[in-house]
């Protein structure tokens, strides 16, 4: 007969943070202790961790809004960007999940940021199916980490208000959501979407070129020259700093560095270069541009052109976020994905099967979220 | 250049001599070399023989790789390693595999360590129902039967 061997909990729970995040959740059923322990903060991190620096390269995420801008659809998948695996992911692997939502900002850790229009917003967990509306109105959201105190925050910038008010929330705070302090900052428009990296939130806007001798025309909407500007906030310490774009790096004939004119939509998206800021421009006829911030104070921009092989050189794209592997995701119409390698000047097409979008929509205006993924237990 | 040995003796008194390098996986042993630096063997109450001999087994394996001469971190001997290792664990018993589990956490191996711990994740745990995992880990169920069914019932998803 077999001796029974007891496993002490210290080894259970470090036999358990190897675990998919399904699978802990299905087992918060064995014991009291289990339950316990998986849905812990510390266990959470620990897991993050094991995730996040496992030769196992991250999933994808996608996350867009469909047709009728009702729902969102999320989805975690195998990513295809090995270059051993094969370019393409079926629906046996996808993981989607439906939410009520309008549009899809960034996501952070596992979770994603979602709003519903101009009053409300959600924080998601695709991979616990968890979700948490807020009531939280604003035009425009930012989704960070404070990974010295350990803390999701969202920051809502307010685009249009004359005083430059922005709103910080803390997930899961001892505050409730919306209590949230103020912070101020000098006015500026707000052109790109956030992206988060290292503690920082950062986004493409502009500010109106003040001239202190002539206070009169100050706000004054076309008595000013734009000066672009990246935002910098610090997810820890609230506070923002401003990355100056030097002049010499606004492409010519731009209103600044994030529009080609006043009336447009931004042509360029924040990613993470390498642990750097890189701004990188919608592809178009066949080539796109890349800016990278090689030190913001000393205002050192590098800066390079890439060209798409002949056989894209027809389609539109849309920049999506860079991954792990320094790919970055471009998304054409209709709805397609192809990774660029900036190191190879290469792309390749990337097919995703059974993701259900819609055909009738361009993804140019869908609002669409495509970046590496991590599994999160994160209890919301 | 001569290679220093170390005894190493188990629970039920079968003695090992080890080259050092290899006994120095384990980050215990250099305490136990230090505070018992009269004597020459090692004993090692919580770890049986035949469990002893698999640790030193891994340890052998593991040691050759750190040693090459610069070519033991090429992807081919990572890839062999890897192989060897999947063999290793899968030639084990259940008793085998957590006795392997407690002698690595024990003797702070980290790689035999996290090796175990993910077999028994990947082969023990995952894919296998609540009450298989209970029998299998020997763990009480502290919940009552209400208490089950609501906890099911919140992580219904997951169960699909």
């Amino acid at each position: 007969m077999m001796a029974a061997i007891y496993i002490p909990l210290d080894l259970q729970i470090n036999t358990l943070l190897r675990l998919h995040v399904k699978s802990l959740y299905r087992f918060r059923c064995v014991s009291k202790v289990w339950c316990s322990v998986i849905t812990s903060r510390d266990f959470n991190n620990r897991h993050m961790n094991i995730v996040a620096y496992s030769a196992a390269p991250p999933r994808l995420l996608i996350a867009f809004a469909d047709f009728y801008g009702e729902k969102i659809l999320v989805a975690s998948l195998t990513n295809p960007n090995t270059p051993s695996s094969s370019s393409s992911s079926s629906y046996g692997d996808l993981s989607l999940v439906n939410i009520k939502g309008k549009e899809v900002y960034n996501a952070v850790r596992g979770l994603i940021c979602v709003g519903a229009g101009f009053a409300n917003m959600a924080i998601c967990n695709p991979s616990t199916r968890q979700y948490v509306p807020q009531n939280f109105p604003c035009p425009e959201y930012m989704f960070g980490y404070d990974p010295v105190d350990d803390q999701y925050k969202v920051l809502a910038v307010d685009n249009w208000s004359p005083r430059g008010e922005h709103k910080v929330m803390v997930l899961g705070g001892k505050e409730a959501w919306g209590k949230a302090p103020c912070v101020t900052c000098p006015r500026h428009s707000v052109h790109t979407g956030g992206l988060y990296m290292n503690g920082a939130m950062y986004y493409g806007a502009s500010k109106k070129d003040i001239d202190p001798n002539n206070g009169i025309f100050q706000d004054t909407f076309f008595a000013r020259k734009d000066i672009s500007i990246i935002m910098s906030f610090d997810v820890r310490l609230e506070t923002f700093n401003i990355i100056k774009v030097p002049s010499k790096v606004v492409p010519r004939g731009y209103e600044n560095m994030w529009l080609p004119t006043q009336w447009d939509l931004t042509d360029k998206t924040l990613i993470n270069y390498g642990g750097k800021i890189g701004a990188v421009e919608n592809p178009r006829e066949g080539s796109f541009r890349m800016w990278v911030v090689e030190d913001a104070e000393k205002e050192e921009w590098s800066f390079n052109t890439f060209h798409l092989p002949e056989s894209a050189a027809g389609l539109d794209f849309k920049v999506m976020d860079t991954f792990h592997n320094g790919e970055i995701c471009l998304l054409s119409d209709p709805f397609h994905l192809f990774y660029y390698n900036l190191e190879k000047k290469s792309m390749r097409s990337v097919i995703i099967e059974g993701l259900p979008v819609s055909k009738f929509k361009q993804a140019r205006q869908l609002s669409v979220t495509v970046s590496d993924h991590y599994e999160s237990l994160m209890f919301l | 250049m001569s290679k220093k040995n170390i005894v190493l003796k188990s629970s039920n008194g079968i003695i090992f001599e080890v080259e050092e390098a290899v006994a120095l996986q384990s980050e215990t042993i250099p305490y136990m070399i230090e505070d018992d630096c009269a004597n020459d063997t090692i004993p090692l109450a919580n770890v049986t023989g035949d469990i002893l001999a698999l640790v030193i087994e891994y340890c052998k394996k593991h040691v050759v790789v750190a040693d090459g001469d610069g070519g033991g971190s090429s992807s081919s001997s990572q890839e062999d390693l890897k192989n060897w290792d999947a063999q290793f664990m899968n030639d084990l018993d259940q008793s085998k595999i957590f006795n392997l589990l407690l002698a690595a956490d024990f003797l702070n191996i980290k790689t035999l360590f996290d090796l175990t711990c993910q077999f028994v994740a990947d082969t023990m745990i995952k894919g296998k129902s609540v009450e298989e995992v209970r029998r299998t880990l020997n763990i009480e169920k502290d919940y009552t039967s209400e208490e089950e069914a609501k906890a099911r019932q919140e992580n219904e998803w997951a169960f699909k």
